[in-house]
């Protein structure tokens, strides 16, 4: 089935929820509101004619300044039927959480850690959202467009300085 | 011409995998063995381009530098002993009771709960779903050789080992057909915005030198505004590399989606019912690589 087609057939069954279609080299994207999220997944994995059964990728984008600031973009392949579509979730920075869709694709678990660790996007209903890149006890989120570029907020590089005096002298050695 | 080193480095890949999956089972014969071949095939990368195991010979629009005629004559005769070489592979451990017991029918999965749970490559094919990117949608000149996707029946770690002895021997063939075919020509694209101009036009012109110094210090700076998801298949699974662009150079999200990464997540899936030494087993089979996971 060509995407632009998938297109119509979320569209036919979800009538409100697309907010935009783009098509780039190939490939088209659906942009589609966070509510429905997982129907829609779970309609695009179980309808006999779609059958997206492959989840190739899921991962958070930051669109700092717009209206909705953070994508979840599902990348979906049919192994029956051979086709791709690519769907977006558009989630808004004031509540940064989207229904989680292990339930339809248990790949998507470590995607969806992932997507949280990296944008602190918050998946609902996910069986175990702990942080996997960074330390558990890490604050912030290293891949928001507004988290310093030199480590987290009010933390500063002093140089060799500060590294001296945190440094125990060894008496045995003889080290100054 | 870029595809032959590519299909080489599966070589690699698969001997190296042959090797210390079966080193951690407990069978230290085949590891050597399969060292032997994986020395042979580093020395031609290392001829080919100086390194050895980070080749970074592929540029954009091309390749560093042309190989030359000996060069292609020691690969091909490489090709011709290198499936010898997997039957020894075989008859060391294909009928070993060890081996077979320590393989069959663990880890198993089955093909709808493979794909639901993201994986590719080998290990997918291992469960009898014969999905190859390769195949399904063909980059480089993957479409005008000839070869056979391999798969398994049982989806259990003897299955995916199966599996990667097969497409040793369909790797072999490419290289072997890619060889005959080689067309000469060009090495690199010529895109002044994206590609490095020849070495010898850079010390003669003023416009080569400028274009080599702003994408040497700069690096590109444009790209179509858009977004794409591109997928190659590498020997351990899917490869994807989702990119945000935003009309400059540099991009604006890049995500890269590795094997690695969904493979050690479906791990404690695929231990469920057998025993903690056999966990070894599986980390094995699904050949995992956790640089590649941290990225």
């Amino acid at each position: 089935m060509e995407p632009l087609e998938i297109v119509e057939k979320i569209r036919e069954r979800f009538p409100n929820e697309i907010s935009s279609v783009v098509q780039f080299r190939d490939q088209v994207s659906v942009s589609v509101k966070r509510d429905k999220i997982f129907d829609i997944c779970r309609f695009l994995s179980d309808s006999p004619e779609i059958r997206m059964d492959f989840l190739s990728d899921l991962c958070g984008v930051d669109h700092k300044g717009r209206e909705f600031r953070f994508e979840v973009v599902y990348n979906l392949y049919s192994i029956k039927h051979g086709h791709r579509i690519r769907v977006k979730a558009l989630i808004p920075e004031n509540d940064p959480s989207v229904d989680s869709v292990v339930p339809v694709w248990s790949g998507a678990n470590w995607h969806e850690r992932e997507a949280c660790d990296m944008f602190g996007i918050v998946f609902r209903g996910h069986p175990d959202l702990r942080r996997i890149l960074m330390p558990e006890d890490w604050e912030g989120n290293p891949l928001r467009k507004d988290y310093p570029l030199e480590g987290p907020a009010g933390w500063e590089y002093k140089g060799y300085e500060e590294v001296k005096d945190l440094h125990t002298y060894d008496d045995e050695w003889r080290i100054r | 011409m870029t595809e032959k080193p590519f299909s080489i480095a599966r070589l690699t890949s698969g001997t190296f995998i042959g090797a210390t999956h079966a080193l951690d089972i407990g069978a230290m014969t085949i590891f050597l063995y399969c060292f032997r071949e994986r020395e042979k095939i580093l020395d031609l990368f290392e001829r080919l381009c100086g390194a050895r195991l980070t080749v970074s010979y592929t540029r954009i629009g091309g390749v560093k530098n042309d190989a030359d005629a000996q060069w292609l004559e020691d690969v091909y005769k490489f090709t011709d002993e290198f499936p010898m070489r997997v039957e020894q592979y075989e008859t060391l451990i294909d009928q070993n009771r060890i081996w077979l017991r320590r393989t069959k029918g663990i880890g198993v999965i089955s093909a709808e709960e493979a794909i639901n749970w993201g994986l590719s490559g080998p290990t997918l094919r291992g469960s009898g779903v014969a999905y190859d990117i390769r195949k399904t949608k063909p980059y480089g000149v993957y479409h005008k050789v000839a070869w056979l996707v391999p798969k398994g029946r049982n989806g259990d770690v003897y299955d995916r080992y199966r599996v990667r002895m097969e497409e040793f021997r369909q790797s072999n063939s490419i290289i072997r057909q890619c060889i005959n075919d080689l067309p000469g020509g060009a090495i690199m694209a010529d895109e002044p915005k994206f590609t490095l101009p020849p070495k010898d036009k850079v010390l003669s012109d003023m416009e080569n030198l400028i274009r080599q110094f702003v994408l040497v210090t700069k690096g590109p700076q444009t790209a179509p505004e858009g977004e794409v998801y591109c997928a190659t298949e590498t020997p351990k699974g899917e490869l994807g590399f989702h990119i945000v662009s935003d009309g400059t150079g540099k991009p604006y999200r890049m995500r890269i989606r590795t094997p690695s990464f969904v493979h050690i997540s479906a791990l404690p899936r695929l231990c469920v019912g057998s025993l903690v030494a056999d966990v070894i087993a599986n980390i094995g089979s699904v050949d995992i690589v956790l640089g590649e996971c941290d990225r």
